[in-house]
């Protein structure tokens, strides 16, 4: 008995080991192929290598929406200093429960118009539509019945007069570069469907008119630990996998996709709760399937500021969301599963988000249960466990760190000393600490899943004016 | 286990530390760089406008300081700093440096061709300095020109566009139409955009140029002739007659077709008139080519037009509706015209007109 045993957990131990030596080798090769290719893009940008053009193409700047009244108008504000020549803003106000679209029509005086909408993609129907024009950019917003973010896009993207549609969560904020550099890559090469942005966590800066003023660490730890893991995930994984077009991945709060493409997939998937990924995917499989010369590019120039949940609550809230998101994509295309035609998809793209993020909780509460069993047989192997956790956590947190640098120089980003400190400190306990409390919340995920369904994620919001006054008072 | 886990991790742990050293080095390096290279820009402002002084003169450029530059200023960053202080002294004066640089055009050969074995990268910005401070219309860069164009060779989209600038700003009708000729042979995919906007800043004689591209039509491909067709309709007049034929034909390619048809809304032309409404109404064309030709019509006021326009409020295609309501809104038809429309029983003619006229009145109020 003993002595299965102890195969048994040899087994397991092998396994974990071959486990966490992928893990460790993806890392560390997506973060350097990320330092190097920021590298090089900064060198490039310095010495003028970059598509700068005075017209781009027009596009249909999408904004679903869900009680944010707190945040909308800022928003929106934002969204009407960019260095851009030609776009739209259409807001689409999901049946918010609260003063969202009133907000919106007291701060631009909107008009309400009887304008007909080509429905391309399905939808709910909308309530009410008002439009205006500031600074010679069409303002729209859409009053519709509720029908979860995907099915907002969707009434966005029917009602988008432009070949190119971003969509942008209402609590993001752009800089006045954004929307210009995440065309760019559009005109490199014809056949990108589709182009991502870096999302970075605004409780970190004061913006002003699209300028960041200010950058600094959040008072916040919960706020502070998704800094550098934000870092760290955009630009270790995006940026690798941008090598060979298979990220699967293109945020919700910031991403470019040509229309007439998103719409022959069928647009957003109303059915689902990441609707992000599941979109990026479906165009894969669709672009495949249908032989089209593709692209997806990830821009990591483009910036868009989000504010991240800074409660742990809220946070626990948007992660199993993300979760169940990832399940859902994963299993509704199980097509891309060892299959020769998705080629580097399929063996590294998919392999990665199954192994490493889908099924990654179910593994780590099967090596805990492993560890007890060992415990009690008197097979665990306690002093090699507790060193090889502290090296494993102290090479994640130096990545991260090398993550969170890169950042701070290759925007140009001022940081303090007392700030440079605390990023290390957080660096170092999010891989002692943090990381686990998200594995919990990974693993526990499934519960009330279909409850959860077509739930909007929403956390607590602060305004940029609020977070601006805050920011004096603290200073003061 | 055959290796050492430990000894792995370990290797990793030591090449992320370096990576991060790396990182802080980088950071420190380029505060330092940006503070050589502000010393730099400043001691070549310095020799610059000591050279332009000489020339105000009526005297030469010193021999030793075309020989300084051409040795220093192949390296990117040497160069770098040149750039700087020539945009510093155009920002005090613009067109002052025009003299120095004509001065200097021997010098700018000998190290286009060294750049022309750097990398792409490098190449691209050679291009672009030229395209920024190169005085245009000239020819003493004739030989600069053409090796600007042998860079397009094994190059990145940066540098294909920056060498176009540059070509653009010398304003030299053959060097762009034998990059375009490049571009055509070679099969590379340049963004019309790009190509059609770059065309129009040409310093040149635009309306030459646009001779001779256009009579390239018949060779080269379908995507560089859209370019050219486009950057015609950003200036030029004196294409209406030329056109006409190649929207009767229907021989001629769609996109190019559908070029014309757009040429002709920017420059009105009478004799279009019947062809655009003949395309709108014609019951076996082409859904683009209706859409089109319901926005071009928007231009074309008159009786026809209007009728036209009406019948094809009734069209299936939705994008055919909607151009068709928002010319005739852009055309302020009085609303008693429109009555049938706005009475009638095509519930969907009827609300894209409305809001259409809504829309156009709310625009004069804007």
């Amino acid at each position: 008995m003993i002595n299965a045993a102890d195969a048994f957990l040899r087994g397991v131990g092998v396994f974990f080991i071959v486990y966490l030596i992928l893990y460790a080798s993806y890392l560390f090769f997506s973060v350097t192929v990320g330092a190097w290719k920021l590298y090089q893009r900064d060198k490039m940008q310095r010495i003028r290598n970059e598509l700068k053009h005075d017209y781009y193409m027009p596009v249909s700047v999408l904004v679903p929406a869900y009680n944010e009244e707190v945040t909308i108008a800022d928003s929106v504000e934002s969204l009407l200093n960019l260095d851009y020549r030609l776009y739209e803003i259409i807001v689409v106000d999901d049946g918010s429960k609260d003063r969202t679209a009133e907000e919106l029509i007291k701060a631009y005086h909107l008009r309400k118009v009887q304008r007909p909408i080509h429905k391309k993609v399905a939808c709910k129907p909308h309530t009410a539509i008002y439009e205006t024009k500031v600074n010679n950019i069409r303002l729209t917003l859409i009053c519709k019945e509720n029908g979860g973010k995907g099915d907002a896009l969707n009434m966005g993207i029917n009602a988008s007069r432009y070949p190119y549609f971003l969509c942008l969560d209402a609590d993001s904020m752009l800089q006045r570069d954004s929307l210009e550099k995440i065309v760019q890559p559009v005109m490199e090469d014809d056949n990108i469907v589709a182009v991502g942005g870096l999302i970075r966590v605004a409780q970190c800066v004061v913006m002003e008119k699209g300028t960041v003023k200010e950058y600094h660490m959040p008072l916040n730890p919960i706020t502070c630990m998704q800094v550098v893991e934000y870092d760290r995930s955009f630009l270790a994984s995006r940026i690798l996998m941008d090598q060979f077009n298979g990220n699967l991945i293109i945020s919700g709060a910031f991403g470019l996709f040509k229309k007439d493409v998103a719409v022959a997939a069928g647009g957003y998937d109303t059915d689902t709760l990441g609707e992000d990924m599941e979109l990026v995917v479906k165009l894969h499989v669709f672009c495949r399937n249908n032989q089209i010369k593709y692209s997806i590019r990830y821009e990591p120039n483009a910036v868009c500021w989000s504010q991240a949940p800074s409660c742990l609550k809220d946070l626990m809230k948007q992660r199993r969301r993300w979760h169940l998101g990832l399940f859902q994509s994963m299993t509704k295309y199980h097509q891309i599963f060892a299959n020769f035609r998705f080629g580097l998809i399929s063996f590294i793209s998919y392999l990665y988000y199954l192994l490493f993020e889908l099924l990654s909780p179910v593994i780590e509460v099967f090596g805990l249960l492993t560890m007890v069993l060992a415990f009690c047989l008197g097979l665990l192997n306690l002093p090699f466990m507790i060193e090889f956790f502290l090296i494993y956590s102290v090479y994640g947190a130096i990545l991260t760190m090398t993550a969170f640098f890169q950042r701070i120089y290759t925007q140009g980003l001022k940081i303090s000393a007392a700030d440079t400190a605390k990023a290390v400190w957080i660096c170092l306990l999010e891989g002692l600490f943090f990381r686990y409390i998200l594995a919990f919340v990974r693993a526990t995920a499934f519960v009330g899943y279909k409850r959860r369904k077509r739930e909007w994620g929403s956390i607590k919001r602060i305004s940029q004016q609020d977070k601006n006054w805050k920011q004096e008072n603290n200073e003061k | 286990m055959f290796f050492n886990i430990e000894t792995l991790i370990y290797t990793y742990l030591f090449i992320c530390i370096s990576l991060l050293v790396f990182n802080l080095l980088y950071i420190f390096r380029s505060k330092g760089r940006e503070r050589r290279q502000k010393r730099n820009a400043d001691a070549w402002v310095k020799r610059i406008e000591w050279q332009m002084q000489r020339i105000a003169q009526g005297e030469n450029i010193e021999q030793e300081h075309l020989k300084l530059a051409e040795k220093k200023l192949v390296k990117t960053e040497a160069l770098f700093s040149f750039g700087a202080a020539l945009d510093a002294l155009e920002e005090k004066s613009p067109g002052q440096t025009d003299a120095y640089m004509y001065s200097i055009q021997g010098g700018i050969q000998v190290l286009a061709s060294r750049y022309a074995k750097k990398d792409s990268m490098d190449r691209a910005y050679f291009a672009f300095l030229i395209s920024r401070h190169c005085p245009g219309s000239t020819e003493e860069f004739k030989p600069v020109m053409e090796i600007l164009i042998s860079f397009l060779d094994d190059s990145t989209v940066y540098c294909k566009e920056n060498v176009l600038k540059a070509l653009y700003s010398l304003g030299n009708v053959q060097a762009v139409e034998n990059a375009l000729q490049v571009f055509n042979d070679r099969g590379w995919f340049h963004h019309q955009k790009l190509l059609s906007d770059g065309l129009l800043t040409f310093r040149g004689d635009l309306e030459k140029l646009a001779e001779r591209l256009w009579s390239h039509h018949r060779e080269w491909n379908d995507r560089i002739m859209l370019s050219v067709i486009q950057f015609i309709t950003g200036f030029s007049e004196n294409y209406k007659e030329i056109f006409l034929p190649f929207l009767e034909q229907e021989t001629a390619g769609r996109e190019i077709r559908l070029a014309i048809m757009r040429y002709y809304r920017r420059h009105t032309y009478e004799p279009a008139r019947p062809l655009l409404i003949s395309l709108l109404l014609d019951e076996k064309g082409e859904d683009n080519a209706k859409i089109v030709a319901a926005s071009v019509l928007s231009q074309y006021p008159g009786e026809d037009t209007a009728a036209a326009l009406k019948k094809a409020l009734q069209y299936y295609n939705w994008y055919v509706r909607y151009n068709a309501a928002s010319s005739l809104a852009a055309q302020r038809i009085p609303a008693r015209e429109l009555l049938d429309v706005l009475e009638g029983k095509d519930r969907y003619a009827k609300e894209i007109l409305e809001y259409m006229l809504e829309d156009a009145k709310a625009g004069e109020y804007e």
